[in-house]
Formats: structure tokens, sequence, C-alpha cells
């Protein structure tokens, strides 16, 4: 029942910023059409061909996000942007090393603390520039809050994944749960952002 | 199975550092911002109280200036009118023409006078240099205190004229609160340079203010003439400076911002 839900919590995020096409609203269409991969692959018994794609392209999406927003000045957003090519190239590399269908979750582990570290400064911005009185108007606040939390909550999965995955299976199972509910809170939280910034654009307008 | 455990354990505490984290960013935030709005709170009441001082002042100063015509102008020239009449009942008596004249005489004063407290015509004319000789000149005519004024340098430049009306406003009302609650039996103005600045010095034998006791009795409720002084040296761009006290002697110095001077 998590696992449908989680499934398809991007469709809500999806349809209420379908006026507004931005780059968080593209993540949640891949999010989804991975999640659909992702049963396909399990009812038709394929490798896993989808998980370093969709890890990889998550890196590229949220990253990008992340220098916009966080970086005004041309030659920052540059150099940030630089820096999560490189990354990306670094995991495209040794993913083709161990094999391209084997999912990279090691390495997948340090995007999300590049994730994590994104969060803190994101967070640190909405406090110094208060440009809302309310936090919970500000789609930067609630995205970064959001995704600090999945991140937090998935890093340390991602790391020992294959530990857990040998281990028990009704313990991989709960925090597989527990995944899905970071993965669901996550993408309600982009549907509430995408939402804020629709009304502070017809504000603007 | 205790590796599983420390996974577990491990993402739970994440997962509070994470809350914590946001927890911390709301509470600091709210911090922020209230402190923020207690500070704008507090300069509108200023900005409300200086003017609401300036109001009263205005009301004050046509206050006075009602009772001096009504009680002082408009009681002589009643007077002059009486002796008028007395003057075409005997016309043969040169008295009540004599003692007409000086009524009219002292009734031009007054109305002057009025007229100089009003704008001082000597400021206007002749600049703030010698409206301030002009002003050590009539104070020391009433006799109640002794004050003089020395232009220490000779290229002192004019302000403009509402820079200069400020000036001369601010010493009017510093020698008034001097004269008043000081207990000063002399006043020395002078013009001079403090620091790179051109500055109007005003020293005295009083009981004097420091920097701290003048902002303390800036915002008692009341102290209409200080918030005045606030008023114009906001407006004019001017500062206020109040130098360490020297012997017996306490200083404030009205300091313009950086002029060219001309030689």
């Amino acid at each position: 029942m998590i696992d449908l839900l989680s499934q398809f919590s991007p469709l809500v995020g999806i349809l209420l910023g379908w006026r507004r096409q931005g780059l968080l609203w593209y993540y949640l269409w891949f999010c989804f059409l991975c999640d659909v991969a992702a049963e396909i692959e399990v009812y038709f018994s394929l490798p896993k061909y989808h998980a370093n794609i969709f890890l990889l392209a998550e890196f590229i999406l949220i990253g990008s996000y992340f220098t916009k927003n966080i970086f005004k000045e041309r030659r920052h957003q540059v150099l940030c942007f630089s820096g999560v090519l490189l990354l990306s190239l670094f995991f495209i590399g040794s993913s083709a090393k161990q094999g391209f269908y084997t999912p990279n979750y090691t390495n997948a582990a340090v995007f999300y603390v590049i994730y994590i570290a994104f969060c803190m400064v994101s967070l640190r911005k909405v406090l110094n520039e208060i440009e809302h009185i309310k936090l919970e108007k500000s789609p930067m606040f609630i995205f970064s809050a959001m995704f600090l939390v999945y991140a937090s909550g998935t890093f340390l999965m991602l790391l020992f994944k294959l530990k857990l995955s040998a281990s028990v299976q009704h313990q991989m199972i709960a925090l597989w749960d527990v995944h899905n509910v970071l993965n669901m809170l996550k993408n309600l939280s982009i549907a509430r952002a995408v939402t804020l910034s629709l009304r502070l654009n017809q504000n603007v307008r | 199975m205790s590796d599983n455990f420390l996974i577990s354990l491990g993402v739970g505490m994440m997962l509070l550092l994470a809350l914590g984290i946001i927890f911390f960013v709301i509470l600091y935030q709210r911090r922020v911002i209230n402190h923020q709005m207690e500070l704008r709170e507090f300069n509108r009441q200023k900005q409300i109280e200086l003017m609401q001082a300036a109001i009263r002042s205005e009301e004050d100063e046509r206050m006075r200036i009602a009772t001096e015509l009504h009680d002082d102008v408009g009681a002589t020239l009643s007077s002059v009118r009486l002796f008028l009449t007395q003057a075409a009942r005997y016309p043969n008596n040169p008295e009540y023409i004599t003692q007409t004249k000086e009524l009219l005489d002292s009734t031009i004063q007054k109305v002057r006078d009025i007229s100089h407290q009003l704008q001082p015509g000597t400021l206007q004319y002749l600049g703030l240099i010698k409206a301030l000789q002009s002003l050590a000149e009539t104070i020391n005519r009433a006799g109640t205190i002794q004050i003089d004024f020395v232009l220490q340098r000779k290229d002192w430049p004019e302000p403009d004229a509402q820079t200069s009306l400020s000036i001369y406003r601010i010493v009017q009302e510093l020698v008034n609160n001097i004269v008043k609650h000081t207990n000063a039996t002399f006043v020395h103005l002078s013009a001079q340079m403090h620091e790179g600045k051109h500055c109007i010095v005003i020293t005295h034998n009083g009981i004097g203010l420091s920097a701290k006791e003048y902002e303390m009795n800036l915002h008692k409720k009341g102290a209409i003439g200080l918030k005045n002084i606030e008023n114009r040296i906001k407006t004019a761009n001017l500062s206020l400076i109040f130098p360490n006290p020297a012997d017996t002697f306490y200083s404030i110095m009205i300091c313009l911002p950086n002029l060219p001077s001309t030689s």
C-alpha cells in the first residue's frame, strides 16, 4: 500500500504544476516514469535498467535546481554546475566499471551527501534573505526542508544497501517502507513548492 | 542482526538531525522577524513623536505670537485709539499727540521684534555668521546672561539658506535651554574647525549635558525643544557632538557636513 502511494505521489505535483513546467515538474515526471519502469522490470523479471539512469538524472536535475536557486551570480552557477557534471561523469565511470545494469548505490550515497549540503546552504540562504515572513509560504524552504529529510533518511540506506539486501527480509522491508514514506513526503512537498511558485508568479503579474 | 540495528539507528538519527535543523531554522527565522518588527515599530513611534513635537512647537509659537500681538500690540493700539479720541476732543492740548506718537513708536518696535523672531532678517540678508553675532548682541542686551561670538576661521563657508536657518534655530534653542536650566552665567559661541568639519561650538560654565543624558532626555515625554533640535539635525544632515567637559566648561558642537572652504 505504502509502495503504491509512493509511486503515485508524483502525480499530485504533475497535475498541480501543469501550467508552470519548471525543473521540479520534470523531475516529478521522471520519478513517476522510473517507478513505472521499476514495476515493469519486476513484473517481467528484468534487470534493474532504470536504477542508475534514475540516480544520475535525479542528481543532474536536483543539482541544476539548487545551482540556479542558491547562486545568483552567473560564474558561481557555472562553477557549481561544472562540479555537478564532473561528479556525474565519475558516477558514469564507476557504474560502467561494475556493470551498468547493476545499481551503483554506494556512489549514489555520495550524491545524497551533496544533496544534504545543498539543502543546508539553501536553508541558510532562506534564513539570510527572509523573503517571506511565514516560512511555509517560501517554496525554497518547503522543498529544501523536505529534501533534507528525504536525503538524510536515504543516505545511510543507500550506503549499506548491499548489507541490507543480504539481511533479514522483514527488516529490509521496514526500512524500505520508511524510504517510501520519505519519498511520498518529498514528492508532496515538491507539489506544494510548485503551487506556491505559481501563486507568487501570479501575484507578481 | 546488530548491523541492521545500527543501520536503522543511523537512519533514525539522521532523520532526527534533519528535523532538528529544520526546527532550528523555523525558530531562528521567527525570532529575527519578531526583532525586525519590534525595531520597525520603535522607529515608527519615534518618527511619530518627532512629528508631534514639531507640530506642538509650531502651535506653541503661534500661541506665543498671538498672545504678544493681543496683549502687547493690541493693548497699545487700543491706548493709541483712546489718546487720539482725547486729542480730537481737546485739539489745543499737544500732550495727547505726543503720547500717541510714543505709543506708536513702541508698537512699531514691538512688531519689528516679533517679525525678527519669526524670520531674522540678518540671517536672510547677511548670512549665518552675522545672524549669530546679532543673536549674541540681542541676548547681551537683555542682560540675563553674558554671551559672545567669535569667528575663528576667516574662510568660514556660508551654508545654504535652509541649513543656515536650521543651525540658527538650533543655537537659539540650545542657548534658551542653557539660560533656563544650567545656571550658567557665561556662554561662548564660536565658528571653528573640528576634525576637518566646520562646527558652531557653544561653551558655557553651567551644568551641562553629556551625549548619554541628551539621548535619555530626548526620549522623555515632552522635551519638545530637544525633539525639534533632533528634527532639524536630521533634516539638514548635521551632527551634534558632546565633547568631554574641560574644567568647569561644557560644550556642544553643531557640525556641518563637509563643505568646501572658500578662501
